[in-house]
């Protein structure tokens, strides 16, 4: 709308009047308007409308004090203290000149230090972000940094803090440099390719100078480095960032987007993931890269310019950078290899340090071999396989920090407040990924352990707390989701695992409904119509109708169509085929309840028997079933007549109702929700708190929970405390182990002679063990269950509750291995295996504990949650466990206190005392009954065909035998030649490695390549006795069906 | 008199009442969009706080201007455009409300006729500033403010009840 300079001095002429008639009392006002109006009448008119619209000066409001007032206020005072803040006069005894610029952290000044009578760059840091720790450790490292002398980085020469009227303000006094950002130098000096390559090494010098003082920058970039009039680079901030505290998310947080942006492109993939702790003097190395890749081509390695945060964080992390060959055909071969180096995501693909990056563009520049090698094609697909989920939830924090960061200073940051919270929550995945960890590290068991048990019970408990919350942020979110159409539903319905389960239970409450109709109500049985079906021949038909109404059909509901089809098959059936039908028709009578027609018909079988022709009369009688028809039927019968029938089937159908309850909760249940379009991140929340709920649910009961056992995690955390504290009490001055311990420890003394004894923590003693010469004692381990009692007879008594039963064994000098040369020399063995057998060496072993029986299932079950056996028939679980790997036997070992055997305490144990090869003597028959080995009896009792040979003899078993079965050697032990091989901590031992009394010889635990040698020692139920011989070594890679664990534990400590 | 900015606040919280669903700022938060518009200008540095008054009152008419106008044309089609209670010391119309879009019509024709009085309303009504204030921002004396003042709400009055 236009308008002329006509109304706007209509406009003040009508001003005029009206200030002039307000003034004026009603009767002059009234002339006023009579002299307007003959001179004008409209504006007359328009003066009167303004006068009727005017309003008295006194509704002027005398102060300002409306809300909308009152915060506008609020804000400007808040403003103001900034606005006071960025400009102070002088700082301690700095005077401030001029500002310079403003970061991340803050503004920096040009500033006067007058008592030195120099000009000083003064890095005044906003202090509203830092905790009072961050402000102490940035004194403190202030005054580390500035040790840093270099003449390629920017001294610093002071920092502390000065006190302003607006509270403690931390600075950073340094060199003031005057010069240009390195990429515009070079830009404006038209360096030649080698002119920038040196720079950049000059560059990457200073830096490997400060990393060597352990100063990292964390933030290099162009701004960050000037070149001063004499062409010398000058680093600066250096160590800032760190010393402030500011990793990446606080960098962000008082940045504004373009600056992130700016900053985002020289930042390392680890800095991007916002990891503070994956950051090192690699992260600078990487930096560098990216600066010597700008300055070769003038433009960055990826583009990350235009991109919205999380995707910028994404490409940085995941995409490869543009080649420098692409972009500068001069940048070809060695230059590109080197910034690719820098630029690896894997940081320990990179050069380890500035200064092997700078010898390597000396390298280059002196036209020397490069160290650097272009990396391989597979690995460059490799990495493209890595993704991380955390990366995404620290995309997320980075996110909303920066959107916090951007309203920081109001105080009201509403919506992104709230995303803060679910992002906090989120957070937690990584603290229940945490605190799994410690459990895990909270082993073996132990009463020392129980303040940090109690620590870990109280930390999961705060974050378990936290399940409702995120079940109602789940339930809000899935609030919005789309509504479930019909046909979703019925999808989801249809797809669930378990619908069909569902349809057969439908089908057998409706029968059992029409049952009740038709034979309580009386309601007649609709036959339906037969349609086409009337085309199918008699056979068929008869197939077809004895599906729907055999007694065990799967599927009910079709009875009464069966008993159509019976009908009609009946009807038309020849007279040698009517026996059968007659059968069926039966059966039909039955399914619809009728049980006096069932009864008519199946009378008349016999007679239709009588009436086949005899051939076919056989195959009635002779079919096994067929033949049992008129007594099933008759049993079926008596069951409609039986009293109660009917509270019988409403039994049932209430039964029935409830399990179809329960699976339609579970079939109908949502499992997938759908957002809007625009709601791709409601999704992605619902399944973050989805997977972040599950994994807290598995926390609580897996590891919180006092029942909690698994075999990834063992006992619970609170089951270990329980364990713990029993132990305690029971360990205390008068609690009943320390008794029992009292009550033999002198016995046992004095049946180890030489030997050091104290009560040890977890385990009990038990009493000698029966019959060994000199006297051994038994221990029970109570981890793993019951302390063993005695039988009568004073032997031990092995139920599945029993726990662990160890023998300590003295150990000394023995002869361990076996050799076939010399008959008349030690531990003669014409079976031997040179290979690793010879020559036998006498050892010398520490006292230690074995166990008198392999593992048992029982055991295994009570440790892990678990029991993988294979061989599991039987009464109790008291056979060895088996199908255990390696792995998972010295985990399940070293969690409860115990460990493997080495391979010489395995050997010393298992000859108790002899030098023969079995320590039933030289002959293999005299294992006879005494080990169970592959032998007549599993021949010809299941043993499989796939094994090669059997011993002769037949010890009545034929696969593993119940722990405590056959016999024990001198030492007190069972099954250590027989029943499972065992596995043992050590790797194959070549004796010849071991020196003469070699003192508790060990072979190189088994790990990475040798684990393929990974050690079995002992026989089984399914080898011979050559393969049971006390000196054999058996290896093996993985758990199978004839392998076991036989526990040890050293007295002291291995 | 307590009431005569309130209005305002009841014309922030109108005009974004009918925002959809999960847009739920308060006028409280509308002061802050002020804030934010106005600290996103570069060297957000005013004198004093009657500049900074003055400042705040052109950034709350945009963004009021700029959300029923947003809610103006998702009602296109027919539909009334909302009218908003405004006060009466305000006195821009004897009846009580007065819908923002002919307001803001308004004085943008006065702009044209009287720039300074239109910049007077302006931080009279968005930021609820005194007199004293105004003539303070615009370095005019305290008496021609107040003249001009009466002037300009007496027109408005009588246009927007005109329209009506």
């Amino acid at each position: 709308m236009s308008s002329s300079d006509g109304a706007r001095a209509r406009y003040a002429r009508l001003q005029g009047l009206f200030l002039e008639a307000r003034a004026l009392a009603a009767l002059e006002r009234a002339a006023l308007l009579a002299e307007v109006r003959a001179e004008d009448a409209a504006l007359a008119s328009e003066l009167e409308l303004l006068l009727a619209h005017d309003r008295p000066a006194t509704d002027q409001p005398a102060a300002p004090n409306s809300p909308l007032r009152r915060e506008l206020d609020a804000l400007h005072e808040q403003s103001a203290r900034e606005v006071e803040r960025e400009l102070p006069e002088r700082l301690g005894e700095y005077r401030l000149v001029r500002k310079l610029g403003e970061g991340g952290m803050g503004a920096v000044y040009e500033a006067r230090q007058e008592k030195l009578q120099r000009t000083v760059a003064l890095k005044v840091l906003r202090t509203g972000s830092f905790s009072p720790q961050a402000l102490r450790r940035f004194e403190h490292e202030g005054a580390f940094l500035g040790r840093l002398a270099h003449p390629g980085i920017a001294r610093i020469y002071d920092s502390g803090r000065a006190e302003t009227p607006h509270g403690s303000q931390p600075y950073f006094a340094m060199e003031l440099v005057v010069g240009v950002p390195l990429t515009e130098y070079a830009r404006a000096q038209m360096l030649a390719l080698n002119e920038r390559i040196e720079l950049l090494a000059r560059v990457a010098d200073a830096v490997q100078h400060a990393h060597r003082q352990g100063v990292i920058h964390r933030d290099l970039k162009p701004d960050n480095i000037l070149v001063d009039a004499d062409g010398q680079p000058k680093i600066l901030d250096f160590g800032i960032a760190r010393a402030s505290d500011s990793d990446v998310r606080l960098t962000l947080q008082h940045t504004d987007v373009g600056q992130i942006l700016g900053t985002l492109a020289y930042m390392s993939p680890e800095q991007a993931a916002g990891n503070p702790r994956g950051i090192d003097e690699r992260s600078d190395v990487y930096s560098l890269g990216v600066l010597l890749f700008e300055l070769i081509a003038e433009r960055l390695p990826y583009d990350v310019a235009h991109k919205p945060l999380p995707e910028a964080l994404r490409i940085i992390q995941e995409v490869e950078p543009t080649r420098l060959g692409t972009v500068d055909s001069n940048a070809r071969g060695d230059v590109e290899t080197i910034v690719l180096t820098a630029l690896e995501k894997d940081r320990s693909r990179r050069y380890p340090s500035a200064g092997a990056f700078a010898a390597d563009l000396r390298h280059f520049l002196r036209e020397e071999p490069i160290d650097a090698r272009p990396a391989s094609r597979i690995y460059r697909l490799n990495k493209f396989v890595r993704r991380n989920r955390t990366v995404v939830v620290a995309t997320l924090l980075v996110l909303v920090a920066l959107a916090g960061g951007l309203v920081a200073s109001l105080r009201f940051a509403l919506a992104e407040a709230a995303r803060r919270r679910e992002v906090l929550q989120l957070s937690a995945s990584q603290d229940v990924e945490e605190l799994v960890a410690r459990a895990d590290a909270l082993w073996p068991l132990h009463k020392d352990r129980i303040p940090e048990y109690r620590q870990w019970i109280d930390d999961a408990e705060q974050l378990v707390r936290r399940l409702p919350a995120l079940r109602a942020t789940l339930d809000r979110l899935r609030a919005r989701a789309l509504p479930r159409t019909s046909a979703e539903a019925a999808r989801d319905r249809r797809a669930h695992p378990r619908y069909p389960e569902l349809q057969s239970l439908e089908a057998a409450i409706t029968w059992r409904r029409r049952l009740l109709k038709w034979r309580v109500d009386g309601v007649p049985v609709q036959l339906p119509e037969l349609g086409e079906l009337e085309g199918l021949d008699v056979e068929r038909m008869h197939g077809l109708a004895y599906e729907y109404v055999q007694p065990e059909r799967q599927q009910c509901g079709g009875e009464a169509l069966g008993l159509a089809l019976a009908l009609r098959a009946h009807e038309r059936a020849p007279l040698e085929q009517k026996a059968d039908t007659a059968n069926t028709l039966a059966l039909a009578y039955l399914a619809v309840g009728d049980d006096v027609r069932a009864e008519a018909t199946y009378e008349l079988v016999p007679q239709f028997i009588e009436q086949a022709v005899p051939e076919r009369r056989s195959v009635l009688v002779s079919v096994p079933g067929r033949y049992d028809w008129p007594a099933r039927i008759r049993h079926l019968i008596s069951r409609y007549r039986e009293q109660g029938w009917q509270d019988r089937v409403e039994g049932a159908l209430r039964g029935l109702e409830s399990q179809r309850a329960t699976l339609v909760e579970q079939i109908e249940a949502q499992r997938e929700w759908r957002y809007p379009a625009s709601g791709a991140e409601d999704h992605w929340w619902d399944r973050e708190l989805e997977r972040l709920i599950a994994a807290l649910e598995a926390l609580e009961r897996d590891l919180l929970d006092e029942r909690g056992i698994t075999a990834a995690h063992g006992w619970s955390v609170r089951r270990r405390l329980e364990f713990a504290e029993a132990l305690l009490a029971g360990e205390a001055p008068d609690g009943a182990y320390a008794s029992a311990w009292d009550a033999a420890l002198e016995e046992i003394q004095a049946a180890y002679p030489g030997v050091d004894i104290q009560p040890l923590t977890g385990l009990v003693p038990i009493g000698p063990v029966k019959g060994t010469e000199p006297e051994l004692w038994e221990f029970a381990h109570l981890a793993s269950g019951d302390p063993a009692v005695r039988n009568k007879d004073g032997s031990l008594v092995v139920t599945e509750r029993t726990g662990v039963v160890l023998i300590l064994l003295p150990g000394g000098e023995f002869w361990m291995g076996a050799q076939s040369a010399d008959p008349g020399a030690q531990n003669y063995d014409e079976g031997a295996n040179d290979e690793n057998e010879f020559p036998a060496r006498k050892v010398f072993l520490s006292p230690f504990f074995i166990s008198k029986y392999e593992l048992t299932q029982g055991q295994w079950r009570r440790l892990t949650g678990e029991n993988p056996s294979r061989i599991t028939p039987g009464p109790s679980a008291t056979k060895p466990v088996d199908m255990v790997t390696w792995d998972a036997s010295t985990e399940v070992c070293r969690r409860y206190g115990l460990t493997l055997p080495t391979s010489a305490e395995w050997e010393f144990a298992a000859r108790g005392g002899t030098s023969t090869p079995w320590w039933t003597g030289k002959d293999a028959r005299s294992l006879a009954g005494m080990e169970n080995l592959a032998d007549e009896f599993a021949r010809t009792h299941g043993g499989t065909q796939s094994w090669a040979a059997f011993e002769p003899w037949d010890d009545g078993c034929s696969f593993s035998a119940p722990v405590d079965r056959f016999q024990p050697n001198p030492f007190g032990l069972y099954n250590v030649l027989g029943n499972l091989r065992e596995w043992s901590c050590d790797r194959v031992t070549v004796l010849e490695r071991f020196s003469p009394l070699q003192r508790d010889p060990v072979a190189i635990p088994a790990t990475g390549a040798t684990r393929q040698l990974l050690l079995k020692r002992g026989g089984s139920f399914e080898g011979l006795a050559r393969l049971a011989r006390s000196a054999q070594q058996g290896t093996g890679t993985y758990g199978d069906y004839y392998t076991g664990v036989r526990p040890a534990l050293p007295l002291e400590g291995r | 008199m307590d009431a005569v900015y309130e209005p305002l606040r009841a014309l922030a919280a109108a005009s974004f009442r009918s925002q959809p669903q999960g847009h739920t700022l308060q006028p409280t938060a509308l002061v802050h969009e002020v804030f934010m518009r106005i600290v996103g200008q570069r060297d957000a540095v005013w004198k004093d706080r009657a500049h900074f008054l003055a400042v705040c009152a052109t950034a709350m008419r945009s963004i009021l201007v700029d959300h029923a106008r947003a809610k103006g044309s998702i009602k296109r089609g027919g539909a009334e455009r909302e009218r908003v209670p405004l006060d009466s010391a305000l006195a821009l119309a004897k009846e009580d409300e007065v819908d923002l879009l002919d307001l803001e019509e308004h004085l943008v024709l006065l702009s044209t006729l009287n720039e300074r009085q239109a910049r007077i309303v302006e931080c009279r009504c968005f930021s609820g500033m005194t007199i004293a204030e105004v003539a303070e921002v615009l370095g005019v004396a305290p008496r021609t403010i107040d003249a001009e003042w009466a002037m300009a709400r007496a027109w408005l009055s009588a246009r927007l009840a005109d329209v009506r």
